[in-house]
């Protein structure tokens, strides 16, 4: 994990912040991310047997795929096929079983039936990725969201780190490149946090209920946005370039003194709704007893983190660029 | 039709995404193409004018 973060900065500083990507830097991106969303979106999600129990005590009737391999069959009996440590039979078709017992593993989709107290099979689940991520009840489907919204936060506070870095060296050498670096980093910085924002909403309201929750995540990501809106505010509000930029290398200096708290310490010691909040309890095979992250999630997860690392770099140069050219053409005329 | 999208809603969103990332992909090469000419030419106007 830290390797892929790492190493989408170094990557993504490759050759210089300002100096235009090489092609293969671009083409490896571009293949990369591809194959990124591949691995978010084509893996099952499969529930283990003490989960899948888990479920059946509590008489939750809800479709969700099972691993079986061919080891763990106890026995098959009057169309039902007998699990070892799975509390109840799975009920199905003949040729289904016939499909299940020759097979070394088998992904199978159930539901558990309450009143006649056996899983009944629904269908045989082709696996064409071989990754598998966690089936948690409260998150189904939705685990995903894990492996886009996250790396876009994280980008979004190494945007803000890298805009205060280049605040100080403004303050330090006072030339113009500096500020135009910081500029930009905040503007992409922005934009993550806003893209963050939306992902995390449009998760919200299907897992919450509603967009908007008010919840402590939401409040302090609500905050960190006015905060870096304030910033270009600030910006705009004053014509001389000089002070502008002094301005604005202070305010980033402060403003990113609140970024770690409102990111990183007030939302995990504030009870909430969010995952990894005070008392928060859903984050279940997701996130181990251990603290370790499911390990075909982390892979994902971490190829995300360098993706949208590098993707950030690659946005920045653009800036970057365009802000020194534009620069060069008011100086010239 | 309604079962073919609630049976394949992972490849659905998948191939949406792909498309998205491509033309964001394609939209920032142009730009990165364009900014490229434009930084030749300023350095070309710049030695003109030395």
């Amino acid at each position: 994990m830290g390797i892929a973060v790492v190493g989408g900065i170094i990557l993504g500083l490759f050759p210089k912040i300002h100096i235009p990507k090489p092609k293969w830097w671009k083409i490896g991106l571009i293949i990369l991310l591809a194959i990124d969303l591949i691995l978010i979106f084509l893996p099952n999600t499969i529930a283990n047997i003490p989960y899948s129990n888990y479920l059946a005590e509590r008489g939750i009737s809800e479709n969700f795929n099972l691993k079986i391999e061919k080891s763990v069959i106890e026995k098959i009996e009057n169309n039902r096929i007998y699990i070892i440590n799975l509390s109840y039979p799975i009920s199905a078709s003949k040729s289904d079983i016939n499909k299940i017992s020759s097979n070394e593993k088998t992904i199978i989709n159930i539901t558990f039936l309450p009143e006649s107290k056996l899983f009944k099979l629904n269908k045989i689940v082709s696996n064409i990725v071989p990754l598998e991520y966690p089936y948690l009840v409260e998150l189904k489907e939705r685990v995903r969201i894990l492996l886009l919204h996250v790396p876009l936060a994280w980008n979004s506070v190494v945007a803000y780190l890298l805009s205060m870095i280049f605040a100080i060296f403004y303050l330090r050498k006072r030339e113009t490149y500096y500020d135009i670096l910081a500029v930009s980093s905040a503007g992409i910085g922005v934009l993550y946090t806003i893209l963050a924002t939306l992902t995390g909403m449009i998760w919200a309201k299907f897992n919450w209920g509603s967009f908007w929750n008010w919840d402590p995540r939401e409040t302090s990501i609500f905050l960190l946005l006015i905060i870096y809106f304030a910033y270009f505010a600030l910006r705009s509000a004053v014509d001389n370039p000089e002070t502008k930029a002094r301005l604005s290398a202070v305010y980033s200096i402060i403003a990113f003194i609140a970024v770690p708290f409102l990111i990183f310490i007030l939302p995990r010691i504030t009870t909430g709704l969010h995952p990894g909040a005070k008392g928060e309890g859903t984050a279940g095979p997701v996130i181990g007893s251990g603290g370790m992250m499911n390990f075909d999630l982390m892979i994902t997860f971490a190829l995300s983190m360098f993706c949208f690392s590098l993707l950030f770099f690659w946005i920045l140069n653009l800036k970057i660029r365009t802000e020194l050219v534009t620069n060069k053409l008011i100086e010239n005329n | 039709m309604m079962e073919f999208f609630e049976n394949n809603t992972l490849y659905i969103v998948l191939i949406i995404s792909l498309i998205i990332w491509i033309g964001i992909a394609y939209y920032l090469w142009r730009i990165d193409n364009r900014l490229k000419k434009s930084e030749a030419m300023l350095i070309v106007k710049n030695e003109k004018k030395n």
